[in-house]
């Protein structure tokens, strides 16, 4: 994958550090994420791999080092880290459907009040410019609009997953799988060029990996890019165009899934797979 | 005579017990009302209440008693709730840190002086400064807002630590702001779990309001107290004022009891 041309690169981290206090978590990470690529994170608990995958839509905030979302540094404090967010979906191992909302207001929320902020903004600049008028023209829609779409394609997504039963359910009278299900298609509401997906079925009793799993494995097929943190290794090696394996803090071995489980090199990842596989 | 009832059998000295105190009670009851003349004060209370209009200054009183401490509360949630809000923002930039620092400076200040006090200040001197003209009343509620503001913020920010810290993660990381994010995600579920406590300071909030008379206002208390000033006669005017205000507290208690207890089970069922 690394003869791809720049053009392709989503995420880039450069020299990318977190320190808390006095403790190094993530040393000089320099690492590139291509478009459509599938990269999985392994390596033991501590090894900084969540951090790293955080540090990526700045969930939380390097140290120092850049990190390159299409090309913008989004660890610059000064740069609109909301608007990158948009454009990066992060799955948790937790879920975090919002418990307050129903599905579909959990999927719709973000969509809906960034397109009708969106609007509204458009609308007072065009008081002000001509320009501003015309771009308002172009855009055609009425916030109506705005959520009945955003509305569609929540009803479609859950169809998708096979739960538009439960669009007007409250997240806590789901399952596990489920919950991390609509999650995903959460952030999939959004249409991100990048998906983060942080031990998604760390948190799922056993007959609940595999849909959570199938559902990622058709999102993979489909050509979305991800970043998976997974302790799944068999998934990994099946989805993964690429390991990292992450130790103390840096990537200590990268390659093929089939370079990475079946001839490692680093001595460290030798004995992470032989605790593991 | 040997089917004795098993309850008396069993009870005959809590029977005894009770029966004792009530017999002092009456006892009591009695001399206080031969000593002090009840049936005269009573007749003079009636006078004054039915007849020389207490009634109607009552019903004025417990009007303003409760838009006071309604009003204080509805203020003093948004105001809490903002403070809570700006307080839990984390410290990176400078305009946060001082919006911290005057935060906690509003609520040193409100927790820190009495209400009597704080009424004092603003309705004579804060308010003739600033060229605001309140009437006592709207001071009253400007003020408890203020102050409730204070102790709500508290409250507020307990509720939102109690939400897990994900909430706000996951709705940051679809692009929201971290205001909306409070908004739409965060408060709404803290709000929920302090909703128990905020009836209790509802409740502490109803008992403060009796000191408006300090400034003017006329609540239930000034209505008492006017009453007897009147009538040279104290005793019956705060009987009567204590027990209205029982009365109002354990109707509300009980709402806030009844409101607990209907999310305890939206919580099972969800």
């Amino acid at each position: 994958m690394t003869g791809m041309p720049d053009s392709n690169i989503v995420i880039e981290t450069r020299q990318l550090t977190k320190r808390y206090g006095s403790l190094l978590v993530l040393d000089h990470i320099d690492e590139v994420i291509h478009e459509g690529e599938k990269v999985a994170i392994i390596g033991p608990s501590g090894s900084g791999k969540s951090t790293f995958l955080r540090c990526l839509n700045c969930m939380e905030d390097p140290t120092e080092g850049a990190v390159y979302f299409d090309g913008v540094n989004i660890a610059d404090m000064r740069v609109d880290i909301n608007k990158h967010r948009e454009h990066i979906g992060m799955v948790f191992q937790s879920f975090n459907l919002f418990n307050n909302k129903t599905v579909l207001q959990n999927i719709m929320l973000a969509p809906v009040y960034l397109g009708v902020r969106r609007l509204r903004i458009a609308k007072l600049k065009a008081l002000f410019s001509k320009k501003a008028k015309e771009k308002l023209a172009q855009m055609n829609t009425s916030e109506a609009a705005i959520k009945a779409q955003a509305r569609e394609n929540a009803l479609k997504l859950l169809r998708r997953i096979g739960l538009e039963d439960k669009a007007d359910k409250y997240p806590s009278t789901l399952s596990g799988g489920q919950k991390q299900r609509i999650a995903i298609v959460r952030a999939l509401a959004m249409n991100p060029r990048v998906m983060l997906f942080d031990e998604p079925t760390s948190a799922l009793d056993p007959e609940m990996v595999g849909e959570v799993l199938d559902l990622i494995r058709q999102l993979a097929k489909d050509g979305m890019t991800m970043v998976i943190v997974t302790h799944e290794m068999g998934f990994a090696r099946e989805v993964a165009d690429r390991i990292l394996f992450m130790d103390g803090g840096i990537i200590a071995e990268q390659g093929t899934p089939a370079e990475i489980f079946d001839s490692p090199k680093n001595e460290r990842t030798k004995q992470f797979l032989k605790a593991v596989l | 005579m040997n089917k004795t009832n098993p309850f008396l059998k069993k009870h005959w000295i809590d029977i005894l017990v009770v029966a004792a105190i009530a017999a002092l009670a009456v006892l009591f009851a009695v001399n206080v009302y031969y000593q002090f003349n009840f049936a005269k004060k009573w007749d003079l209370f009636v006078y004054y209440f039915i007849e020389n209009d207490g009634y109607t200054r009552l019903i004025t009183g417990m009007k303003n008693t409760a838009l006071i401490a309604v009003f204080g509360l509805l203020i003093g949630f948004a105001i809490g709730t903002l403070i809570a809000v700006l307080r839990v923002i984390p410290p990176y930039k400078k305009l946060t840190r001082y919006a911290h620092k005057v935060c906690t400076v509003y609520v040193a200040i409100f927790r820190g002086t009495p209400i009597v006090v704080q009424l004092l200040v603003g309705y004579y001197i804060l308010f003739p400064i600033m060229h605001v003209s309140l009437s006592p009343v709207n001071a009253c509620i400007a003020i408890f807002g203020f102050n409730s503001g204070a102790y709500i913020s508290e409250i507020m920010r307990g509720g939102i630590n109690s939400v897990d810290a994900g909430q706000l993660e996951a709705a940051r990381a679809v692009g929201l702001p971290f205001s909306v994010a409070m908004l739409k995600v965060v408060v709404p579920q803290a709000f929920k779990n302090i909703l128990p406590t905020l009836g209790n300071e509802f409740i502490a909030l109803v008992k403060e309001t009796a000191v408006v008379g300090y400034v003017g206002a006329v609540d239930i208390t000034k209505c008492f107290q006017d009453l007897g000033s009147n009538s040279y006669e104290y005793m019956i005017p705060y009987l009567v004022m204590a027990l209205i205000y029982i009365v109002i507290v354990a109707t509300i208690a009980a709402l806030v009891k009844l409101m607990e207890r209907r999310l305890a089970r939206s919580d099972r069922h969800a």
